[in-house]
């Protein structure tokens, strides 16, 4: 018997690459070769095994918002921009290059839209938790200008429980948001940044009514769809401030 | 797909919950980084929606997609320079003393194996033995010898094997 088989002969035939004529050679010295046999079936044994490995594995936490937020952040984000973000931006330019003052104008889309918000919320929330505070008697209680960070205590965890997963999809992308929004601060004017800072009041105020609100009836659809409507109106705001710069 | 690449984002978020988890599966066996795994996971999939106009249909989109996750996979181990050698080398010490210590009372279970590797075989197992990749695509992915990405897997197997074993 000839010495054993080389790693390349080994591995060449497991893997079925070898030509016909090598393969029988190969085949003909695991005849006689228990060691090399033993090799060539353990090789197999491992192949098979991680061809069974999982082809998809899920992360442990939702990436899709932060790929959002960089994309409509990044460099194409202009072209790719909706088409009403275009058509408001034809309409307020009448053509042309953006003024500085269209500039804080576009921003006073969220400003309204935010205070909006934050009457809808109330009045949703009304609606939604008047049921519960005539039977329990540690009724919800909004906390305007509380923390909106889910790391926070105080009914956590029912609100951990039923909103985990948006919660922490939201808090990433705004983390995100807020980091670039804070790079690029000194791009924009004092006006701006007061602008920026009110909506932002505004809306962690409505998220912070809507969690509380939640944490009392973790359950509710209609309690989470209110959460999440505001989490979306911050995304959208930070979007929109993180793409301003100073101008004239 | 066509939609997607006309710029809508609602047809992109399809493409992405479908094929998700396989980019996260390579990213996270080519780094061995769970954290890692996800920042590379969001890069593929912006770098995707940027390149995407740019996709003709030679090849099926899913192998495009998975081939792109794989490339940044290994641009990134590319990238972590000196780093990235202090660690593996620091890694292989570690590998090295294990196969001096006596067996484990426990066994490792194969993906954690695949963790454990060197770096050069764990992305030559991972690449030919998980993903599909031939030697020939791997060599060119990779930037190494035809000869370097065989030892790399014959090495990859053999220390698998002998974690598995013990």
């Amino acid at each position: 018997m000839s010495s054993h088989l080389t790693p390349d002969a080994l591995n060449g035939y497991v893997d079925g690459l070898l030509a016909p004529e090598a393969a029988r050679r190969v085949e003909a010295h695991l005849a006689e070769c228990r060691s090399c046999r033993l090799e060539a079936e353990a090789t197999r044994s491992l192949l098979s095994d991680l061809a069974d490995l999982p082809k998809s594995l899920v992360p442990e936490r939702n990436l899709r918002p932060g790929i959002r937020a960089r994309i409509r952040a990044g460099s194409g984000a202009e072209e790719r921009a909706s088409s009403r973000e275009k058509e408001i931006e034809r309409r307020d330019s009448g053509g042309v290059a953006p003024s500085p003052g269209r500039v804080l104008w576009s921003l006073r889309y969220p400003l309204a839209a935010a205070a909006v918000l934050l009457v809808l919320v109330s009045s949703l929330l009304t609606t939604a938790v008047v049921g519960k505070k005539a039977t329990s008697s540690g009724g919800p209680t909004a906390e305007a200008g509380s923390s909106t960070s889910p790391a926070d205590g105080g009914g956590q965890g029912a609100l951990r429980a039923a909103y985990r997963e948006v919660e922490e999809e939201y808090t990433a992308a705004i983390q995100a948001l807020e980091a670039s929004l804070a790079e690029r601060r000194a791009q924009l004017t004092p006006a701006t940044v007061r602008l920026v800072e009110e909506n932002l009041r505004i809306i962690d105020r409505a998220i912070s009514e809507a969690r509380v609100a939640l944490e009392a009836d973790p359950e509710s659809p209609v309690l989470r769809g209110i959460v999440e409507a505001a989490y979306v109106r911050k995304v959208d705001l930070l979007l929109q401030a993180a793409r301003t710069r100073r101008q004239g | 797909m066509q939609r997607a690449q006309r710029g809508d984002e609602a047809a992109f978020d399809a493409l992405y919950r479908e094929h998700v988890g396989r980019v996260y599966a390579t990213c996270l066996r080519l780094s061995a980084d769970r954290r890692r795994a996800e920042e590379l996971t969001q890069d593929v999939f912006v770098r995707c929606w940027e390149k995407l106009s740019t996709f003709r249909g030679e090849s099926r989109f899913s192998t495009w997609l998975y081939r792109l996750a794989a490339n940044l996979a290994l641009d990134e181990r590319r990238a972590r320079g000196r780093e990235g050698r202090l660690a593996q080398a620091a890694a292989e010490e570690r590998l090295s003393a294990r196969s001096q210590e006596p067996p484990y009372g426990e066994r490792l279970d194969l993906e954690r194996a695949v963790a454990a590797l060197p770096r050069g075989a764990r992305i030559v197992v991972v690449l030919h033995d998980i993903e599909g990749y031939r030697y020939e695509e791997i060599a060119e992915m990779t930037g190494v010898a035809l000869g370097t990405v065989k030892s790399q897997i014959h090495r990859g197997r053999r220390l698998l094997r002998e974690m598995l074993e013990r």
